[in-house]
């Protein structure tokens, strides 16, 4: 079972989908990072005016070297679940709002990237 | 028994401290200083700073960046200290024993004097706590 | 008095704020990789010590979410029951709030009115769960208790005690008050527009005079009794401060009409087997505001994912923008005018 109404865009369409909801009147709802093995999943939720259900699920697939535009210089609301995204996941974003520098939630001793998923390893018969 | 250890029984002081807890230890500290369980009539003052205080009590397993701030707490105060673990997380680590920013139970820290388990304790366990560990200071020389 | 470790860095120019950084992560605790370390029938118990003021309501929102993804029916009595808890949990934690706003502008006989009024709620809570504020009674299929009619009629006459302390105590003095309305009205202010841009939820976003609230989605059973958002419009700690007041008389009402329309019947099914393979997202509305879940089951009886968005989470950006500007003085009532629960914003 997938999320109704998610759209799955590329890196470079993210602003552009952002903007177009910010021009929309979109209210922004949460993120979330997922680690799909070789690959990191971000979803952006967000809710139209006037609608109380979700409106849509902006989903971006990025290989694990890639970089992450910020959406937080068109919803300052975005910064904080960013900056949480980089506390979890090794995960690079560039154009944070407010750059916490991965000590958001963080402390020097705390385990680093703990969401981040550990490389199946193969077993040898 | 000493004057002095006469009057700090009869009117301990509070320093309440979450270290990491859900707040439901919390809110019951607070319950206990309200209408319906009074423990201002007993003397128990709750009181935020911590040269004033005697009894410390503490809610929550202690995480990696509130480890310093419990430390230097417990050292501001000034002796015979008494500690007081509140909750079952603070005790063990009790359900956040495999959350991996917790150190689990605030004795891995500092020493403690009372231990009161349950989640979330209730008022009355937390009003017999400091009483028990009024018992202590009785037989504090100093 | 707030109980919980908050760390606001504030840039001063004599007595007014002109800048603000949060500085969390002082209850962090890792819920979230723990979430994916237990099975998922261990979690509801989890979830629920994300917060001890709302702990109902986020184990109501993780059930929810994984009955949706395993496509489970619950029976219809456990749906009005979970209903009830919630709404008593959102009585006792606007009061909550209220006696430490009270405190925090050095109103203490109202702080202790209010929580007076609050151990009333937290006898039913007791009567009704068996705890006073975690009740730890949502299952996945059901619920745990059922509340039988001897008990119904118990609730119902302690809620019309309740009633008649809040009319006769804290409903006048918050209305009436001249001291209550020179510390918050016009302090704060967050207006609409900004309201919407920065996801403000719960009560500051009604406050600002936007009709959003979850509960109109109809979960658990709010599509029976029928639900309407409270809203005020001027944006201010007071207008919040009235929200948050008639939501404790609405929450009551709905309570009791849960009680008269609930239907006989099981309370619980049984739930067999593991979340499937899919990803699901649940909202609910907790006394802050809205909470998000999202779930995703790879097959196993562990989760892949689980993510929790609080609402303190989302209502610090709106923070943020309504300090600048305060004076010094005025900077605890406005922070706790978003009711703040740190435990919930750092899991």
């Amino acid at each position: 079972m997938s999320l109704e109404k998610e759209v799955v865009v590329d890196k470079a369409e993210l602003i552009p989908e952002v903007q177009n909801l910010l021009a929309q009147k979109a209210r922004y709802c949460s993120s979330t990072c997922l680690d799909l093995g070789d690959k990191f999943e971000i979803i952006h939720h967000f809710q139209l005016e006037d609608s109380v259900d979700f409106t849509k699920h902006i989903k971006v697939r990025i290989n694990k070297e890639d970089t992450l535009p910020s959406i937080s210089n068109i919803y300052l609301a975005a910064t904080l679940c960013e900056n949480e995204m980089q506390d979890h996941f090794d995960i690079k974003i560039i154009g944070l709002a407010i750059d916490f520098k991965k000590r958001f939630l963080r402390a020097k001793e705390s385990p680093e990237f703990m969401l981040t998923k550990e490389k199946k390893e193969e077993v040898s018969p | 028994m000493s004057i002095l250890t006469k009057s700090r029984i009869k009117s301990p002081w509070l320093l309440h401290y979450d270290c990491g807890g859900c707040n439901g230890c919390d809110i019951e500290v607070l319950a206990a200083l309200t209408p319906i369980y009074d423990i201002e009539r007993f003397g128990i003052v709750n009181i935020g700073n911590p040269k004033h205080a005697d009894v410390l009590l503490v809610t929550g397993p202690v995480n990696h960046r509130n480890k310093r701030v419990l430390r230097n707490l417990y050292e501001q105060m000034p002796e015979p200290k008494l500690v007081i673990a509140v909750g079952t997380c603070a005790c063990t680590g009790g359900i956040f024993y495999n959350c991996p920013n917790t150190l689990g139970g605030i004795d891995k820290i500092i020493p403690v004097d009372v231990y009161i388990p349950g989640c979330a304790v209730r008022p009355e366990a937390i009003i017999d706590a400091v009483v028990i560990a009024l018992g202590k200071l009785k037989e504090y020389k100093g | 008095m707030l109980p919980e470790p908050i760390h606001l860095k504030l840039e001063l120019e004599d007595e007014t704020v002109v800048g603000v950084t949060p500085i969390i992560g002082y209850i962090y605790r890792g819920i979230e990789k723990a979430g994916e370390l237990n099975p998922f029938r261990n979690n509801v118990f989890l979830v629920e010590r994300i917060c001890g003021i709302c702990s109902f309501t986020h184990a109501l929102c993780y059930c929810e979410a994984v009955e949706k993804l395993m496509q489970v029916e619950v029976p219809p009595r456990a749906r009005f029951i979970r209903l009830c808890w919630s709404e008593l949990s959102r009585i006792h934690s606007h009061l909550l709030w209220l006696g430490l706003f009270a405190d925090a502008m050095g109103f203490e006989s109202l702080f202790m009115q209010c929580w007076r009024a609050r151990e009333i709620i937290l006898d039913i809570s007791e009567m009704t769960a068996g705890h006073r504020i975690i009740q730890s009674t949502s299952i996945i299929g059901g619920i745990r208790r059922d509340i039988d009619k001897e008990m119904a009629k118990e609730v119902e006459h302690k809620l019309s005690d309740f009633k008649e302390l809040m009319d006769n105590t804290v409903s006048p003095t918050v209305y009436n008050d001249p001291t209550i309305k020179r510390r918050t009205v016009g302090k704060g202010m967050l207006s609409k527009e900004q309201a919407n841009l920065l996801g403000a939820v719960g009560p500051i976003l009604r406050g600002s005079g936007v009709p959003l609230d979850i509960r109109q989605t109809g979960y658990a059973a709010y599509k029976e009794t029928g639900f309407e958002p409270i809203v005020e419009s001027d944006g201010d700690c007071y207008a919040r401060t009235i929200v948050r007041l008639r939501e404790i008389y609405q929450s009551r009402e709905l309570i009791l009409k849960a009680l008269s329309l609930m239907p006989e019947g099981d309370i619980s099914v049984t739930v067999r087997g593991n979340p499937p393979e899919g990803e699901m997202i649940h909202r609910a509305e907790q006394p802050r505001g809205e909470v998000v879940y999202y779930i995703k089951g790879n097959g196993t009886r562990n989760l892949d994912r689980l993510r929790v968005r609080t609402p303190t989470f989302a209502n610090i950006p709106p923070l943020l923008t309504m300090l600048p500007g305060c004076e010094l003085a005025d900077v605890p009532v406005i922070t706790l005018s978003i009711d703040p629960c740190i435990a919930c914003t750092e899991r």
